[in-house]
């Protein structure tokens, strides 16, 4: 028995006698692994083969595995899966550019200013405000900052000062 | 394919979880609807190079003590704070965070009358997804 391109030199009726060799249990424990890898690929069909094939896939779990269904999709199918993975990956690298830019919002200025539960929809008015408002606030951590330094060096020269 | 499905999915959860934006206490405050009233001014910068937030409120002890918690809580995670209280009775809190190397500034400042000012501010806008 052949594996691969060599199984093609097997007749119909060659395959139909090493079934029913199967099926009576003539077969080593071997030669049934080999049969039944011949007859996964092959296109004969016969009760017997039909009969040994429903045998091996519970012996030995044939139509389960993936490597055999891939062998055996056609290239239609084969292309439908490879577009659908493209499709995936496609998909990812737009949520991760999506997820990494956060919509890409930094490019444009966006101001919003609600005073007294008012809404300032002015854009003048709006602009005004939240400027004043940073200015203020960034004024304030620098004063602190100023303010805590100007503390630790008051304590270093008492400190020095004890001496 | 199912492989390859779960191997995008788990991916994308991957990157999901290192894109979320830094989760500071501070910035609930900025979500709360109802603090759209009277005597509460808020402001929303986000520009190219700059993202500033900040909340100005009058005579309102209440939400004084609700941003100190916040502001406690995210303190946990500066590498840099500083606390003042200068001459005029003001208290002041500066924490700088660092989020993916990126630097975040913090400030509160307020006083026991129940006047407050509170910001968030970074030179890098896109760590924070609005």
């Amino acid at each position: 028995m052949s594996r691969g391109g060599e199984n093609m030199k097997l007749t119909g009726q060659e395959l139909d006698s090493l079934a029913r060799a199967y099926l009576d249990s003539r077969l080593t424990k071997q030669q049934e692994m080999e049969l039944a890898l011949v007859l996964s690929e092959s296109d004969f069909s016969t009760p017997a083969i039909e009969e040994a094939k429903a045998s091996m896939a519970l012996e030995f779990g044939l139509k389960d595995s993936d490597q055999h269904k891939w062998e055996r999709r056609p290239f239609g199918r084969k292309l439908r899966d490879l577009a659908a993975s493209a499709a995936c990956v496609a998909v990812l690298l737009g949520a991760v550019y999506v997820l990494t830019n956060h919509g890409g919002n930094a490019d444009t200025a966006v101001i919003e200013v609600v005073v007294d539960g008012r809404r300032i929809t002015e854009s003048d008015e709006a602009d005004l405000i939240a400027d004043r408002m940073e200015e203020e606030c960034m004024t304030l951590m620098r004063k602190t900052q100023e303010l805590a330094d100007r503390e630790n060096e008051r304590c270093r020269q008492l400190l020095d000062g004890l001496k | 394919m199912r492989r390859i499905l779960l191997f995008l999915i788990s991916t994308l959860i991957c990157v999901s979880v290192y894109a979320v934006t830094p989760g500071l206490a501070v910035e609930r405050v900025f979500e709360r609807r109802d603090l759209r009233k009277a005597g509460v001014s808020m402001i929303y910068k986000n520009e190219p190079g700059n993202y500033f937030r900040s909340i100005e409120a009058k005579k309102n002890p209440e939400l004084i003590k609700y941003v100190l918690n916040l502001v406690n809580e995210d303190k946990k995670r500066a590498y840099n704070s500083v606390e003042v209280l200068d001459d005029y009775g003001r208290s002041h809190i500066i924490l700088n965070i660092k989020h993916e190397k990126k630097l975040i500034n913090i400030g509160f400042f307020w006083k026991d009358s129940g006047n407050m000012k509170l910001f968030l501010q970074t030179d890098h806008p896109e760590i924070f997804s609005d």
